[in-house]
């Protein structure tokens, strides 16, 4: 989840009231934030990635605001028409095909307005942007510019600009290979053959999207006016994240412009930011029923005022308007959130459903039970083993020739790579951690293990695995066969086992028990190269009975 | 205690023995019947007590010696010489006289010793004290030529501790010694003597008589019954035994049976679903847009064989629709082109609510109330707090009346029924909840607040297309973290390695009285 450190100070100077650490914290967690650290001078929060907007102190000092009802409803953001053209050539199409801009005027930005404002950026490039490849935001100051703009593809090699961060002039391909953030970025254009640029009317470059700004731009405290570029691959959000970042300046005191974005060759023109405003009816049955209280109209109404939204009565309904910067209002029920929210969950009383059920275990649960029970009166201790597994352990250790059936494409960890098929290769292990405790030893595991099944849609299926360990000095076939026997008497199972060599036992000392054809169990004493496999220095006998296909569970 | 009648007398061995030097040597100090025995003091004492509780002996204070050993002090001076004899000497070797510095700067005794001496000394008479311009002054009065008693006694207990009484006439300065008790300590002992009584006497002489004692009880000895001619040995019951360790069931086990059992109180069913999952279910049904970071390949493992499954066609296209515009849900769908192949793609589910949301798709049952218990997979770095595979307590209730008040009083119930009675709910996300709540416990041992889960109602988008149109109460709550607060475990990975010690350790009474008082 992205974060945000809120200085106390600054955000109680944007809210217009003194708050305490704990009062932020408070309000933090009643918008939905998760709290992190309450310092004296700071709150450490994080937000959910649905509200791509709380990535600053100004746009949280927004909903603060509405929260203790010092201001109420939408704000009001317009952009003003200006004759400002930028236009995409066709050669951005293949590479980074959308753009939209927009210029706030009237500004006196501090040096802690600017850090602010990259933080929202930084955040905005993550959760809309998915690491800048879907959008990525250039801010700029409009002083060092001039339109009309031009946002084209060139060659890697074709131009030369000064980057932020350097002091020499470098290509797009330079700063892809030799610039820090360019190499961090370079994946995102990996495999194109122009990269995207956006110059003015004077051939300056300003920006190198998704990668880098040029240096001639860059905001200092002070800066007046700013000017905002957006590329993206996905229209939708490359608006969504100028919307925000417009509305969070128009909320510091700019007066904001709209562009005019041509398309060349898509006979495409558009007039960005479009800071629409989202029009919607809400029912208010609808918010009672989901949040379980019978609200009259007019205090739902405040509620979402509350949260910043714009309502009203009419017919019986509620009209909502969602200002430009609520990207994630995609359905009446994201309203209804917002009215629970301007109510406080801590406001919502817990009541008991009343919905009648009879509740029911399932009778593989039930029959896990009865034999975890048997196999700790006979006097084994449960252990418990993750299915994720590993062909080393799992396959090569034991000796047994095969590629297993599930393989994990991208384990992180290099601990797993694949699924288990058999219990024993984790309880081997089991007594290996233990060699230190002493002896003798009993453990058994009952759970599942994923073999391969193309008849299900999901082309794997789950098996129930019951299998127990016996390890001391002279544990035996036999000390195991006993155990089985009562085991499958429990079972009722006919107790049929039939002379077989597995490549983990010794050859000799193995036994397989088959069922109407199929093989459903085998027991014998490990042989001792698989011990050595496992770091074991001591006799095992062990048993596997798959529950699943002896029709147990 | 039961009265004894002379003919179910029992003895020990010991006591016999014991008994038996006594009735015929007379009264003897128990020093020497431990001596004769050959066995010690203690032994001997304590046969002496049980036997004066069963009025066979009875002992007596014969008499009391006083025993003098060397102080820590007394250890030094015996090698360096009395503090008040190194003063003299010292006089005498200055010509008779000396002041305090001189006798300082010699560095023949310490500060501490400096004083003892001149008290002693002084005492003695073998030295006086003047003062004069501020200094003090010490003259020799009288070299004491032989040794004092005081040092002849040094050097008797040089070779060990002594009887006060043995002293002859050294005892008077070994007392005097005494007063200093860092040079000599003197303690009191006493020594007793154990008399046969006359029911002793009378006893008769067979009780004495060593016979073989049964150990160990066997089929043969009460079957013949040769018990009844023979004693049985004496256990000392405090002597430690090897340890037993019952088998126990694994902790999280234990806890899943415990949380099950919850919500079949509360009314619920259980269910299961594959731990391969089609990203269908684990995602798009559940209105995750596929370029969610959730599905990435850092949070979410995916299969190399097999890599892809049959996701349900005409649901599909259904979710595919309400993923690009909304469709018949009243939404704006996430405004994108959905891909089946990303969605046929198998992946380790990444939560339970693939599983709920499967049968959520096939049970036309009304009110619905189910639930699971059962593994996830992150694909994760392991730590002391994150594992790749874990469990989550997952559950539904579709009901037309059901509401987000309801969600909460549920999941505070089911707290409250672990013992976790504080809880709160802050307002939270999840792509398929709306109105969406994050759960956290309150923990007062470690007096703070602990986020154990997330909750909320099922989005339209994701209820619709399965044609249901009452509202689902969902939630999704961490199984690994509610154990670590239950067993008091600070690592999670410990929950698997499955290390003797620990599993041994795990008691579910304990587990129960928590539960009962957190």
């Amino acid at each position: 989840m992205p974060a945000v450190t809120l200085s106390v100070d600054r955000l109680s100077r944007l809210v217009g009231v003194q708050l305490t650490p704990q009062q932020i914290a408070d309000l933090a967690a009643a918008l939905g934030m998760s709290v992190e650290e309450v310092g004296e001078a700071e709150v450490k929060v994080e937000y959910n990635p649905n509200r791509p907007d709380f990535g600053s102190h100004i746009t949280i000092a927004r909903a603060v605001r509405g929260l203790l009802a010092l201001e109420l409803g939408a704000g009001k953001y317009h952009a003003r028409a200006s004759r400002i053209v930028v236009r995409a050539e066709r050669s951005v199409e293949a590479v980074r095909p959308f753009i939209a801009c927009a210029l706030v005027r009237s500004l006196n930005l501090s040096g802690e307005d600017i850090a602010d404002l990259v933080g929202l950026q930084e955040d905005l490039h993550w959760i809309l942007g998915r690491d800048r490849r879907k959008v990525a935001i250039g801010l700029h100051d409009y002083s060092k510019i001039r339109p009309p703009f031009l946002y084209r593809a060139v060659g890697p090699t074709e131009i030369r600009f000064i980057p932020l961060d350097s002091y020499e002039e470098m290509t797009p391909q330079q700063i892809l290979s030799e610039h820090p953030t360019g190499r961090k970025y370079s994946w995102i254009l990996e495999g194109k053959e122009l990269v995207p640029i956006i110059q003015d009317s004077r051939g300056n470059i300003l920006s190198f999207p998704p990668i880098i700004n040029s240096s001639l731009t860059e905001l200092r405290a002070g800066v007046k006016e700013i000017f905002i570029d957006v590329t993206g691959t996905d229209e939708r959000a490359v608006n969504q994240a100028l919307n925000i970042l417009v509305t969070a300046l128009i909320d510091l005191g700019g007066v904001a412009y709209k562009t005019l974005v041509a398309y060349e060759g898509r006979r495409r023109r558009v007039y960005t930011p479009d800071l629409l405003k989202r029009r919607w009816v809400l029912d208010p049955s609808l918010v009672s029923r989901l949040i379980g209280l019978d609200m009259p109209v007019r205090e739902i109404v405040n509620a979402l005022r509350r949260a910043r939204l714009d309502a009203r009565v009419s017919r019986g309904k509620i009209i909502v308007e969602v200002p430009p910067y609520r990207v994630d209002i995609l359905h009446q029920v994201d309203l209804v959130e917002d009215v629970a929210i301007g109510i406080g969950y801590q406001n919502l009383e817990p009541i008991l459903p009343d919905t009648p059920g009879l509740g029911a275990l399932l009778a593989s649960s039930r029959t896990s039970d009865i034999l975890r029970h048997v196999m700790l009166s006979m006097g084994f201790t449960e252990v418990v083993n993750t299915t994720l597994a590993n062909t080393e352990r799992d396959f090569k250790w034991m000796l047994i020739p095969k590629e297993p059936d599930v393989k994990i494409l991208n384990p992180v960890s290099t601990l797993y790579d694949c699924l288990r098929e058999l219990l024993i290769p984790g309880l081997l292990s089991n007594l290996a951690t233990n060699s230190k405790n002493p002896y003798p030893q009993r453990l058994f595991e009952i759970g599942d293990v994923i073999v391969r099944d193309d008849e299900t849609p999901e082309k794997t299926r789950r098996e129930k695995h019951l299998a127990f360990v016996i390890c001391h000095s002279t544990a035996s076939f036999s000390e195991s066969k006993s155990v089985l026997e009562e085991a499958l008497r429990l079972l009722d199972i006919s107790n049929d086992l039939s002379a077989r060599d597995y490549p983990f036992f010794i050859p000799g000392r193995g036994a397989a028990l088959i069922k109407d054809g199929v093989e459903v169990c085998f027991i014998g004493e490990v042989h001792p190269a698989v011990l050595e496999n496992f770091g074991l220095y001591m006799p095992v006998a062990c048993c596997e009975l798959n529950l699943s296909k002896a029709g147990i569970i | 205690m039961s009265r004894q009648g002379a003919e179910n007398i029992e003895l020990h061995p010991l006591e016999k023995r014991v008994l038996s030097l006594i009735l015929s040597e007379g009264p003897l100090g128990f020093d020497e019947v431990a001596a004769r025995l050959g066995v010690n003091v203690g032994a001997v004492a304590k046969s002496a007590e049980w036997l004066a509780e069963k009025g066979l002996a009875e002992s007596s204070k014969a008499s009391v010696t006083h025993v003098a050993t060397l102080g820590e002090e007394g250890l030094v001076f015996v090698e360096k010489g009395l503090p008040e004899r190194r003063l003299v000497d010292a006089l005498r070797s200055m010509g008779g006289e000396a002041t305090l510095a001189q006798i300082e700067a010699m560095g023949i005794l310490d500060k501490n010793e400096l004083n003892i001496g001149i008290i002693w000394a002084k005492r003695n008479g073998w030295i006086t004290v003047s003062k004069s311009d501020n200094e003090v002054r010490f003259r020799l009065e009288r070299y004491p030529d032989s040794k004092t008693d005081e040092e002849l006694v040094l050097e008797v207990l040089k070779r060990g501790a002594a009887n006060l009484e043995d002293m002859g006439p050294l005892q008077k300065a070994c007392e005097r010694l005494g007063r200093r008790p860092r040079i000599l300590r003197i303690n009191e002992v006493t020594r007793y003597i154990l008399t046969p009584t006359k029911k002793a006497l009378s006893l008769s002489p067979e009780l004495l008589e060593e016979t073989e004692e049964i150990s160990q009880l066997t089929p043969e000895l009460i079957s013949s019954g040769a018990w009844r001619e023979r004693g049985f040995r004496r256990y000392d019951v405090t002597t430690p035994v090897k340890a037993f360790q019952a088998p126990r069931p694994h902790p999280l086990t234990y806890l899943i049976q415990l949380v099950k059992s919850i919500f079949i109180e509360l009314g619920f069913e259980e269910v299961q679903g594959p731990l391969v999952e089609l990203a269908f279910w684990n995602f798009d049904a559940l209105f995750q847009p596929q370029d969610h970071p959730a599905r990435e390949m850092h949070d979410t493992f995916y299969l190399a064989t097999p890599a892809k499954g049959d996701p349900p066609k005409e649901l599909s296209a259904i979710v595919g629709r309400v993923h690009r515009d909304g469709g018949e849900t009243g939404s704006r769908g996430w405004g994108y082109e959905w891909s089946i192949e990303e969605a046929s793609r198998l992946v380790l589910r990444t939560h339970t609510t693939a599983t709920t949301i499967r049968h959520l798709a096939q049970s036309s049952k009304r009110p619905l109330k189910v639930f699971t218990i059962d593994r996830v997979y992150r694909n994760e770095r392991v730590d002391w707090r994150r594992l790749a595979e874990f469990h989550q307590v997952e559950g539904i209730l579709v009901d037309k009346s059901a509401n987000l008040r309801q969600l909460m009083g549920l999941i505070r119930e089911f707290y409250s029924r672990l013992g976790l009675k504080k809880v709160r709910f802050r307002p939270s996300y999840f792509p398929y909840t709306e109105p969406s709540a994050e759960v956290d416990v309150y923990v007062e041992r470690r007096g703070s607040w602990v986020e154990l889960g997330g909750m909320g109602i099922f989005r339209p988008e994701v209820t619709l297309p399965l044609e249901v149109s009452e509202p689902v109460l969902a939630w999704g709550l961490g199984l690994e973290r509610l154990a670590l607060l239950l067993l008091d475990v600070n690592d999670a990975r410990i929950l698997y390695q499955n290390d003797l010690r620990w599993l041994y350790s795990f008691n579910p009474l304990k587990l129960e009285r928590l539960r009962v008082s957190f």
